[in-house]
This record gives structure tokens, sequence and C-alpha cells, in this order.
């Protein structure tokens, strides 16, 4: 006997299930990711200094509104209101969306009310939903729209505005805590570093964002390490460096299109932990490394070839292109680790920095490198060096003493004033 | 190579006077030299660790003539190291390999033989990694180690009260992690079994991060490794060599075809080949060589070298042409 199971997906599954997966901060930044596929659309140059995005955040509503081009009704219609992406579609070059399910998932996520409402050229309309009724109809996944006259008209210019009300309870505990605010400000700086740096404005709550780019320390004797790798219509740019001693800021990088996906990572995902041994250089993070910075930058006009996970704040380690890529990463973060573990002492990290300028990514993004990572070792740095430290101990009471003499407080200023004072008396110039 | 806290075996054997390794490279040479032209061979750089005798890169440069070489030592001897080197074209690189490896410029076609005298330890995987990834196809990767694995047993009582030899497998795929292979068991320990273990090892290193790289390529392009070499030989220690050749998959098949790539002492699968090198006089040497070349059967019954001891004279048949010849030349 043969026959037929059920398998039809249920709209709860979108509601409910797929929400869990992201978290709301991301929720809220995948819908910027919308805004900036409308700049790229609209500025295929990527001079985004005119355009904006602004998000306003409170218990009772969220709005996201953006003067980045909108989309046309045809696109609402055929796509953006589609769950996951029909085949043939084409995507906005060098995109990050991809999956179709972002924008539902977002708002599904924070409340059970949204409109969103789009001017595009001639297109104007809104798209209303109340989320209980709708998935109540198992066999109608539609949604409405309306266009024409009757519309009150939010958008002026072309772009979206969407707004979501019926916020789900926990949704507006989280926006009523300036905490929640000022890490979603820092992450949409992080993830949107680049396109911040483009011209784009961001506000939240009319707190203009600022970026907070990544940055390595530069000099003639310190130039990162740098691989260009090409995999068909992906391009791949791997730079590996040192920066600022800081165990939370040090790890991997990895930019999307230009949207940051995966911040400081230290895990076995960047070639990290795994396997530790004496002798070995698998590496296990430590304090050692707190001047490592590893940034990739993928780029592809095709986002699906982008080894992204849908909620775009991961990386899919199965991918066959991401896969090639680490080997490379791990080749050239073993020649950093191999440096760093030569700096035994804060002092010698120390060291290291004199002379050096903190280069930002987008800077460093300028010129290219050798595969090699260029640093000075010590002994060069000691021998460019003019000044050198001594160290020495004595008893406390007279180091007391002569302190009070000294008229100073720190054993520091009386180790120098005492060395000043026999060169000056005893030392012929 | 040495490592810290072990005496270099350079301290206390001369390389030069290691027949069955003389023999080892020789046969390398041999293949290498045979399975691409010589004017293509000469653009390569060899990179291997050179210990103060170079006596590698002192055949490599002449065999070969390869003039871009990268001697790779550990210990803190530079000072010896530049002295002994036998050619200006010798870079030497003081620091352990799997430090200096990620930092050498791989643009080249390259010969790297990894001569480690230790028995395996984790830091050689790292440095198949790093290679694996590095290497451009046509590339050869060899490495050598101790043939056994001695810190890897322990005796123990068993419930009879007798004391038993047991392997520590446990202890064993702690330290090697997912390099250690899904079905070790205790046999694998057994000294006759180590190669094997080691080939299997080794090569699965070198396939998974292939299986990595060669993931975004075409079919034609995708990186196979070909197996040459599966040695294993004794001077004064057992070891064991492994090798091959990087080649893209559309250069494979005739590659494999090739005479060089089928002699007696190559070895693609999980079969080792041992050299053993015969203890004989060098007036025995001249005797034998008056009745070679020869096949092995008419060469054993030679009636005129019934004297030298049989296994002596099989031996002699399978490497005399690698043989090494040593005297001592008195006011040098």
């Amino acid at each position: 006997m043969v026959g037929k199971v059920n398998a039809r997906p249920t709209k709860e599954f979108f509601i409910d299930m797929l929400t869990r997966d992201i978290r709301l901060e991301h929720a809220i930044i995948d819908l910027t990711d919308n805004c900036i596929d409308g700049a790229l659309t609209k500025c295929p140059t990527e001079d985004f200094t005119d355009l904006w995005i602004r998000l306003e955040i409170s218990p009772n509503q969220f709005k996201i509104s953006d003067n980045c081009g909108g989309f046309s009704l045809e696109t609402a219609r055929e796509y953006a209101f589609r769950f996951g992406r029909p085949k043939g579609r084409k995507d906005v070059d060098h995109s990050v969306g991809r999956f179709g399910v972002g924008m539902k998932r977002s708002l599904f996520k924070i409340g059970e009310y949204f409109k969103v409402e789009s001017k595009c050229g001639q297109d104007h309309f809104i798209v209303e939903v109340d989320v209980n009724e709708w998935s109540t109809d198992e066999v109608n996944w539609d949604f409405d729209y309306r266009s024409g006259g009757e519309l009150i008209n939010e958008v002026d210019e072309d772009g979206t505005v969407i707004v979501v009300s019926n916020l789900h309870d926990n949704i507006k505990g989280e926006f009523s805590l300036s905490s929640f605010l000022t890490y979603l400000k820092a992450e949409v700086e992080k993830k949107h570093e680049f396109n911040l740096s483009k011209g784009i404005s961001i506000f939240i709550n009319n707190q203009k964002l600022g970026s907070n780019p990544v940055k390595m320390l530069f000099s003639e004797n310190l130039k990162p390490a740098y691989k260009e790798l090409e995999y068909g219509e992906v391009k791949v740019r791997i730079y590996v460096g040192i920066g600022e001693a800081s165990p939370d800021l040090a790890g991997w990088y990895i930019y999307c299109n230009d949207r940051l996906v995966v911040e400081r990572e230290k895990t076995n995902l960047t070639g990290w932990e795994g396997r530790v041994f004496e002798e070995s250089d698998m590496i296990k993070f430590h304090h050692t490394y707190a001047m490592f910075r590893g940034v990739v930058f993928f780029d592809s006009k095709d986002p699906k070839l982008l080894p992204l996970t849908t909620t775009k704040t991961g990386i899919d380690s199965n991918s066959a292109i991401y896969r090639a890529v680490k080997a490379e990463m791990l080749i050239l973060m073993k020649q950093v680790i191999g440096y760093l573990k030569t700096l035994k002492s804060d002092e010698d990290r120390d060291v290291v920095k004199a002379d050096t300028v903190d280069l930002e990514v987008k800077n460093l993004r300028m010129q290219s490198y050798p595969s090699t990572f260029k640093a000075p070792t010590l002994d060069v740095i000691a021998k460019e060096n003019r000044f050198v430290n001594i160290s020495f101990k004595k008893d406390r009471s007279l180091v007391e003493k002569v302190g009070k003499s000294l008229g100073v407080n720190t054993n520091k200023e009386i180790g120098e004033q005492t060395f000043d004072y026999y060169l000056k008396m005893e030392v012929k110039e | 190579m040495s490592l810290t806290g072990t005496s270099p075996t350079y301290h206390t054997i001369n390389y030069n006077l290691r027949s069955a390794k003389s023999i080892e490279r020789k046969i390398i040479l041999e293949t290498i030299r045979g399975l691409y032209p010589p004017n293509e061979i000469s653009k390569y750089r060899y990179v291997g660790f050179g210990s103060i005798f170079f006596a590698d890169f002192r055949l490599v440069h002449k065999e070969l003539g390869i003039n871009r070489m990268v001697c790779i030592e550990g210990s803190d001897d530079e000072q010896r190291f530049q002295f002994n080197k036998p050619y200006k074209c010798i870079e030497l690189r003081m620091g352990m390999s799997n430090r200096v490896l990620p930092n050498l410029d791989w643009s080249c076609k390259n010969i790297v033989w990894l001569d480690y005298d230790r028995t395996l330890q984790p830091y050689m995987f790292d440095d198949l990694e790093t290679l694996t990834t590095c290497l451009k196809a046509d590339s050869f990767l060899i490495l050598t180690c101790n043939g056994t694995l001695p810190s890897f047993r322990e005796r123990v009582k068993n419930e009879n009260g007798q004391t038993i030899d047991r392997a520590k497998i446990e202890e064993f795929k702690r330290l090697f992690g997912d390099h250690a292979p899904f079905e070790i068991e205790e046999k694998d320990f057994s000294k006759a079994n180590v190669p094997g273990l080691l080939r299997k090892m080794f090569a699965n290193c070198i396939e998974s991060k292939l299986q990595a790289l060669n993931g975004v390529k075409l079919n034609s392009q995708k990186i196979k490794f070909l197996q040459l070499f599966n040695i294993c030989y004794k001077d004064n220690a057992d070891m064991y060599t492994f090798g091959g050749l990087f080649l893209e998959n559309s250069k494979l098949r005739t590659m494999k075809a090739k005479p060089e790539a089928r002699r007696s002492f190559i070895s693609t699968g999980e079969d080792s080949f041992n050299i053993s090198s015969p203890i004989i006089t060098n007036r025995e040497v001249d005797l034998m060589n008056q009745y070679l070349p020869n096949g092995l059967k008419r060469f054993l019954k030679t009636k005129q070298i019934q004297f030298i001891p049989e296994p002596m004279r099989q031996t002699y048949h399978s490497f005399y042409r690698y043989f090494p010849h040593f005297m001592e030349i008195r006011d040098f």
C-alpha cells in the first residue's frame, strides 16, 4: 500500500520555533541589513552619505525607518514576504540577505502586530498583519497589502517604515532596559562598522551611532601578514597581526560582504582550542595571545556563496569554502602566535607597541602586504630603544627616608631623582 | 633537528656513516629525479633539517642541481651551523620547525624533508598540516621519525597476578587527539605494527587537510597526495620514513604509471619497504661487484662469492647501486 503523509509546514513553526534561534539584538540587526540592501541598490557606488536608518525602541512599540530606497510592490508581492527564497530570485549584489527568513522572523520575534510601509518610485504600499489572526488560518499564507490614496503617509522619500506593536512580554521587558539599548548600540556599531564608514547614519532613539572598528598595530617594522584567495566568485582577504593586549578583543573577526559576522572568536571555529599539547602548536587561548588579531573578509556578489548561517551571527563551519579558508587562516595565525610566544611579559608586550600606530581595519584594507608577518624581535627593539630599565631592592625604611629627604612619594621618583643627583654630582658630561 | 632536553643525534653519530640512511637518501633522490626532468627539478627549493653534517643538502645540491635551500635548525648552535654550511645557497633558519615553516614563503615548488630524530610527537602533525596547506602541486613531502613508540607501554598486573605489558591507548589518544586512528587497538603498538600505525596517522592527517582544501576546487584541480615512500630502516635506531608527492588530480594517473613510481622500493600502500644494510668489507664489495648486475638467483648461486653469508649477498644485491663506501683517509 502506498499513500501520503503530511509534511506541510505550520505557521507556528515560523512564529514560535524559528524565532528561538536568534537573539533579539540580532533580529533587529537583521532588519537593518535589509536597509543596507536597499542602500546598495540605491547607491551602487557605496557612497551612503545621505542615507539614514532610525530605530525607535520603547516598551510599547518598535519602529525602524530608512530612506534607503524602499522596495517595489512587485518585490513585496513575489519575494519579500515569502517564507524562504524562491528559486530564480536575483539577490541584491553584495547583500547578506539570502534565506528569505530574516525580516519575518524578526517581526514575529518582536511582537504580534506589524505594519510595513514602503515607498519605491511610483510604488507606495502598506502590508499590515495581525499575527494571531493570520496564524488561525492554516491554508491561506498570504498577507494583505493596500496602496493608493488612503495611506497615512509616514514616508516622504523612497524608503521603508516598519512598526511592530503588541510586543511580546519578554520583549517589552528588554526594551525597557537601558542596558539593552546600550548593548544593541554597541552591536550595531560593530556589525555595521564598514557601512557606517561608508557614510550612512544610524540612530537608536535619536542617538547617532559611531563606529568602533577593529584595530591593528602598525609600523615600518610591524606589518600584518596578508593573503588573498579567490574561490570562483568569492574573494577572500585575510589579515593577521597584533593589536593592544586585550584578552577580550583578541581573536578573529570575520566579515561577509562588509557585515561583521563573527568577532573576537577564539574557539575551534577559527582554529583555537581543540587540542593542546606542550610542543605542538595547536593553540588554546591564553593571555600570551591577548595581542592576536585576525580579520577575514569574504566578498561575493552572490550572497548565497558566503559561509553564513541564517542568523548571520555565525559561520557555517562545514561549508567547503570556509574549510579551505580556515586552513589558510591557521597558517597565518601560527606566524603571529609563534611571535607572541617570544613575548614573555606585559613589559615585553608594551615594548613591541613602541612607535606603532593603531590602524583601523578599513585603512588596513587600502594596501596589500606580504604573506609573512613582519615584527621586530625583542633584541632589535632593545637596540633601537635608548631607554633601559633599572630595578633593585632596598630596605623599606631607608627608601622612605630618602623619599622624605627628596620630597617625593613614589619609588619610581625616588629612583629617578637619586640617579639624576648622582649623574649631576659625580659624572662628568 | 634537535629539541630541548634531548641530545641531538649529530652528537652521537656521524651522519655520513649511516649506511641505511645513506641508501634511503639515494633511493629518494633517484625517485625524485626520475619523476621530473632535471630542468624542472633544479628550480625547486629544498627544505630540510641539515644537522651539522648537511649530508642531505650536499646530495640534493649535487644530484638534483637545486640552488635554493633552507635548513631549519632548532638548537642554539647557530654559529656552528653557519660555519658548517657547505654552500652559500643554504639559508639557515633557526627555530623549531612548527614555528619556522609557517613563516616561509611557499610560492615555489618544494622538496621538504622533515627528518626528525624523535619518536612520534604532536608537533609533527602541525608540520604536516602546515605543509599540506602551503605546498604547491608537484611538491614532495617526506617525513622521517623514530619508528618505535617507547613511551606508550606500561607494565601492569592482570587479574591472575601476572605482570603484562599493555599499550596505553587512552594516553595515546589524549596526546594525539583526532590524529589517533578511530579503530586503534593494542596490537597497533607492537614493534612490527608501529610503522603501519605511523603511516596511517600521517596519511590520514594529510588526507583530512586536503579534503578541507579541495572542497572548493574543480575535480581536475583537486590536490591528491601520491604516497611513494613507506620505508623502515635501521642504523642504530629503528627509523621510519613516510613521503610522497602532491599532485593535481588530472596528473595522478600519468604519474602513477611512470616506471619510477613503480620501482621495488616504492610503496603506495600499507606495506612498508625495508632497507637493511649488509655488514661487509670493501674487498667483499669489490668481489661481488664483478658479478653485477645480474638476476638475483644467478647472483646468489655465483660460486666465487659463496663464502659471504647469503643474507648479506641478498641484501647487497638489492642495494648495491646505493651502497655507500666508507674509508679512512689519513692526513686529509
